[in-house]
């Protein structure tokens, strides 16, 4: 029943690069079998993970990430098999990614939430760190100005230095998203990053996620239900069905792709559909 | 042979008391989500209570009828457990804590009235600078009442109800507990060990050539019994919704279980059989203080080995534990035994911690 | 980049914090404890009177539980882990030192091992680190209350160690369970109990500095994360394992220091005093005092040696109020003492009273 598209746009993972490949992930939650064979190839640059809910879309990032383990399967980063690798060290390849509810210290500030995301770039110890060495301090204040630099971007520059709890659901969303990318990954996961933003919060994360991807040429995945805003900002959209993927390619392709519509809307619905292109 | 007999019955004897203690802790664990460390204290009000009320009146006892003593004794357990539920635990589980400040604020209310008009300030405040005589009875009237409102208005609305249960706070509630009983009972009946006999107590019959206690068998008999209830009640509406609530709270809750009756009745049912245990345990050793720092951890061990949930688990982890010792105590030094009874809880969590059980609960605190 | 001027990379604090650095005030409230004892502003709470030996002796009280308290903070208030194992920790300082420094050919209750007390401290309190980060690995392991009895039972463990016989363990040299008289260190120049008050004030002052430079830094915002997004901490590369071990460890060799520091105080050590209670009172001076509180500690050190010299006479009633005090800290002050200013300052009536004054004259608070 999965209907793998991959011709229709330039998104072949035999002609570009792959960031990041999952080959064959299958994941069974007892015997709930969430995942059954997902092969997805992203490239650098936007790409959209759709899929109604329940569908494990948040199960491919847990398995990426390294919190839920594939029975078989492949996760390769760069050509680079991670799948031996524990959570810490895929950080450390250069994995980021958020969560769908935002994970902050509600009681530390905005800034100290963001250096987290740069822990594991610290050089120096705990130990240099009681003994108030230069060399850690000026890499303390460096990885301060890099953050105050990446909260700038999303606009949270004000309230670096104000508790993290105090701020809205959407800022704290944003917070999230400035901590996983100062931890300099070359593929973030987002999960849902803009569900609860207003419509401003989302103006600046879509203006803040195109400059550091072009700068940077990160792969940058997200799992959105908002489909206008996926199709608006991912070439490539790759739709996740009861743990299939159903169909693959670019936005024109997956919205008029009739097992997508059957997907989201059941039988019948299809003709709806297809009057109201968005 | 026959000494070995023996020792496996004594051992069966405390590992009674201590599967009691430890299906006392699983009891309010799985109800109230709190590993109880004042259990083996508040059995052992119980005890006391019953000690006092059938005791000599020569000794400082009521000197009312040995069954008489042990069923107020019990019924007071119950109560006491509730009271505590009612009181010190519900605020902290996101309930009201109106009753809490109604209690304290009248309580504090009658103490400074009795304070201020007899003694004046106590002599805690002897730096504040004011005559050491009483006051008379209308200033201590008015002091009192202020303390009162003052007390009831700070409980009732300077303290915030915790927005979610954290189970830090209940688990240093049940520590302060524990050392505030032990110095209730040290400072109403004194740290000497005492007699506290049953009627069974000293009778012994042969069995072949083995001499057994009756209290052993009453002891061994009352611990299977209350076993035996307990897992049918777990099986009643009570019992079914406690445990809807052990196993995910929230849901239950939607469901219409109303969660703060359940822990009370947890609470009652615990201490009710902690008392049981307590007093099963002293009637057959001696009655002090220090009888219930050893049951809890004993208790606990036991509670482990049943992964905190199982009522079987449990029940046999505690009889385990009473054997093992009983057969250690006799070839291993005595010196060592608190250290080898450590070194199973340290060894058991760190191996096992489902214990028996398959499906631990490992919940954060 | 842009061009437009950032926010400072640091906190600004409001004004009148940020007249005074944080630095700045911890070194002028420690210049000030420094010069106490010649000072004579504390004559009239005659517990802390420092102008004599009693006053400054329990001044050194306070410091040596202040010690033991900053490092509980670091484990409770900042990773969120309940390890209890620290009144054996605390033992293991008292008695380590004592063993160490005391000389070999001495008589029974004074023989040791001869090394000089500023090496069998440092040598103590690592020995106790490293004993922590062991204890930690139930942390790893096991979450919530099977890591709080888990711990406890290590931290009885250490206890029932101590008291071991001589002729279990020849080498041992705690003398069982009668005590241990513990060898002076004696600073130049300086009285027996002022250099007792200068060596537990050079130490807190120590643990104080460690504390504020480790947890305003990237330390503090790490062991924060391990408590409270656990479960995110593997996405930020943070292995909570190792930070739960590591503040374990932290704690450990505060809370063995805090032993030494004590021993050195009261110049005699006696098993029995290290037993759940001392758990107790640790946990009075932190949940007073109040978690994750730089302070709190300290006000809560104060606190408890305060109540533990008014009622001297009265032990019973000294561990009925602890008791209460624990369960009426964690139902009414959740947050300790040390809160109470920024409640107050966060109080509706408060905001609105500068509020109002802010609009007469405009200075900030």
């Amino acid at each position: 029943m999965s209907v793998v598209e991959t011709t229709t746009s330039g998104a072949d993972p035999n002609h570009v690069v792959a960031s990041l490949s999952v080959e064959g992930l299958h994941v069974a939650f007892g015997g709930n079998r969430v995942l059954q064979g997902v092969d997805l190839h992203f490239a650098p640059g936007f790409n959209g993970l759709i899929g109604p809910n329940g569908a494990g879309k948040t199960t491919v990032f847990n398995v990426v990430s390294g919190y839920v383990r594939s029975s078989e399967g492949a996760i390769r980063l760069h050509g680079e098999d991670v799948l031996h690798m524990s959570r810490t060290q895929r950080v450390k390849a250069g994995i980021g990614r958020t969560f769908q509810a935002p994970r902050l210290i509600l009681d530390a500030t905005v800034m100290e939430n963001t250096l987290l995301g740069r822990h594991h770039l610290f050089r120096w110890g705990h130990f240099a760190e009681l003994l108030l060495l230069p060399q850690q301090r000026r890499e303390e204040t460096e990885a301060r100005q890099i953050c105050m630099d990446m909260l700038d971007r999303f606009g949270l520059a004000d309230v670096a230095h104000e508790e993290a709890g105090a701020l809205s659901l959407g800022s704290q969303k944003l917070v999230e998203v400035a901590r996983a990318l100062v931890a300099d990954p070359t593929v973030v996961l987002l999960d849902e990053p803009a569900a609860g933003l207003g419509a401003d919060d989302v103006t600046v994360l879509l203006r803040g996620l195109r400059e550091l991807q072009a700068e940077r040429n990160l792969c940058v995945i997200i799992i959105e239900h908002d489909l206008q805003l996926v199709v608006s900002l991912c070439p490539k959209i790759s739709v996740l069905h009861f743990g299939e993927i159903i169909s693959e390619g670019s936005p024109e392709h997956v919205t008029t792709d009739p097992a997508v519509i059957e997907a989201y809307l059941g039988h019948g619905f299809e003709a709806e559909l297809a009057e109201e292109p968005s | 042979m026959d000494q070995l007999l023996q020792q496996i019955v004594a051992g069966l004897e405390s590992g009674s008391s201590y599967s009691l203690i430890g299906l006392a802790i699983v009891v309010i664990m799985k109800s109230t989500d709190v590993p109880n460390f004042a259990m083996a204290e508040m059995g052992l009000v119980a005890a006391f209570m019953a000690w006092f009320l059938s005791g000599d009146p020569a000794l400082g006892g009521v000197g009312w009828p040995f069954w008489l003593a042990i069923v107020l004794a019990l019924a007071f357990a119950a109560v006491f457990g509730a009271i505590t539920q009612f009181l010190l635990v519900r605020p902290l589980t996101g309930l009201s804590n109106q009753p809490l400040a109604v209690c304290a604020s009248i309580g504090l209310g009658y103490a400074s009235v009795f304070f201020l008009n007899k003694e004046g300030l106590p002599t805690f405040f002897d730096w504040f600078p004011v005559t050491d005589e009483g006051f008379p009875l209308w200033v201590a009237t008015i002091m009192a009442v202020v303390t009162v409102a003052l007390t009831y208005l700070m409980i009732r609305y300077w303290v915030k109800p915790l927005s979610k249960v954290d189970h830090f706070p209940l688990l240093l509630l049940t520590i302060g507990l524990n050392f505030a009983l032990g110095s209730v009972i040290e400072n109403l009946w004194g740290s000497t060990p005492k007699r506290f006999d049953a009627p069974w107590s000293g009778e012994t019959f042969d069995l072949g050539n083995t001499r057994i206690g009756w209290d052993q068998v009453v002891t061994i008999g009352v611990g299977i019994a209350i076993a035996i209830a307990m897992a049918l009640f777990f099986w009643s509406k009570w019992g079914v919704r406690m445990r809807a609530i052990a196993e995910d709270g929230h849901t239950a809750r939607l469901l219409g279980i109303n969660a703060g009756r359940v822990s009370l009745i947890a609470w009652a049912i615990g201490t009710f059989v902690a008392g049981a245990a307590m007093i099963l345990n002293t009637s057959s050793t001696v009655l002090e203080l220090g009888s219930a720092e050893g049951l809890i951890l004993k208790g606990f061990i036991a509670a482990v080995l049943g992964g905190f949930t199982s009522l079987g688990g449990t029940f046999a982890g505690g009889l385990l534990i009473g054997v093992g010792e009983a057969l250690a105590g006799g070839q291993i030094s005595t010196s060592l035994q608190p250290t080898i009874a450590l070194l199973v809880v340290v060894v058991v969590l760190l191996v096992a911690p489902g214990g028996f059980s398959r499906t631990a609960r490992t919940r954060e605190v | 980049m842009t061009d437009q001027a950032l926010p400072s990379l640091y906190p600004q604090k409001s004004s009148l914090r940020k007249a005074v650095p944080e630095w700045a005030s911890t070194f002028a409230v420690f210049l000030f404890l420094a010069f106490l004892p010649w000072m004579h502003i504390f004559g009239w709470t005659d517990i802390f009177d420092s102008s004599n030996n009693f006053g400054r002796g329990n001044l050194a009280f306070v410091f040596a539980f202040a010690i033991a308290g900053v490092g509980f903070n670091l484990l409770v208030g900042y990773s969120g882990t309940l390890g209890l194992a620290i009144a054996g920790l605390f033992a293991l300082g008292a008695y380590g030192t004592a063993v160490l420094s005391a000389p070999s050919d001495a008589r029974e209750a004074l023989a040791g091992y001869d090394w000089p007390f500023f090496v069998a401290l440092p040598v103590i309190c690592i020995a106790a680190a490293i004993i922590g980060f062991l204890v930690g690995f139930p942390a790893a392991r096991l979450k919530g209350f099977f890591l709080a009895i888990a711990t406890l039972a290590l931290g009885e463990l250490i206890v029932t160690i101590i008291r071991l016989d001589e002729k279990v363990w020849d080498g041992l040299k705690t003398n069982g369970g009668t005590g241990k008289q513990v060898p002076q260190f004696r600073v130049p120049g300086l009285d027996r109990i002022l250099s007792v008050y200068m060596l537990s004030l050079g130490a807190l002052f120590i643990t104080m500095v460690a504390y504020v430079v480790l947890t305003n830094r990237r330390l503090g915002r790490t062991l924060k994360a391990v408590r409270d997004i656990d479960i995110a901490t593997g996405p930020l590369g943070i292995s909570s394992t190792y930070y739960k071990l590591l503040a374990f460890g932290i704690s450990a060799f505060a809370a063995a220091l805090a032993g030494a520091m004590w021993a050195q105080n009261s110049s005699f050590a006696n098993p029995s005093a290290f037993r759940t209670r001392l758990l107790v009172f640790l946990l009075v001076v932190l949940i007073v005092g109040g978690v994750s509180r730089k302070w709190g500690p300290l006000i809560g050190a104060i606190f408890f040696v305060f109540l533990r010299q008014k009622l001297q006479d009265t032990q019973k009633l000294l561990f009925l109020i602890l008791g209460i005090t624990l369960i009426l800290a964690v139902l009414i002050l959740p947050n300790g003492i040390a809160v109470l200013p920024k409640q107050i300052r966060d109080s509706r009536w408060v905001k609105d009273l500068q509020r109002r004054l802010g609009n007469l004259t405009d200075f900030s608070l």
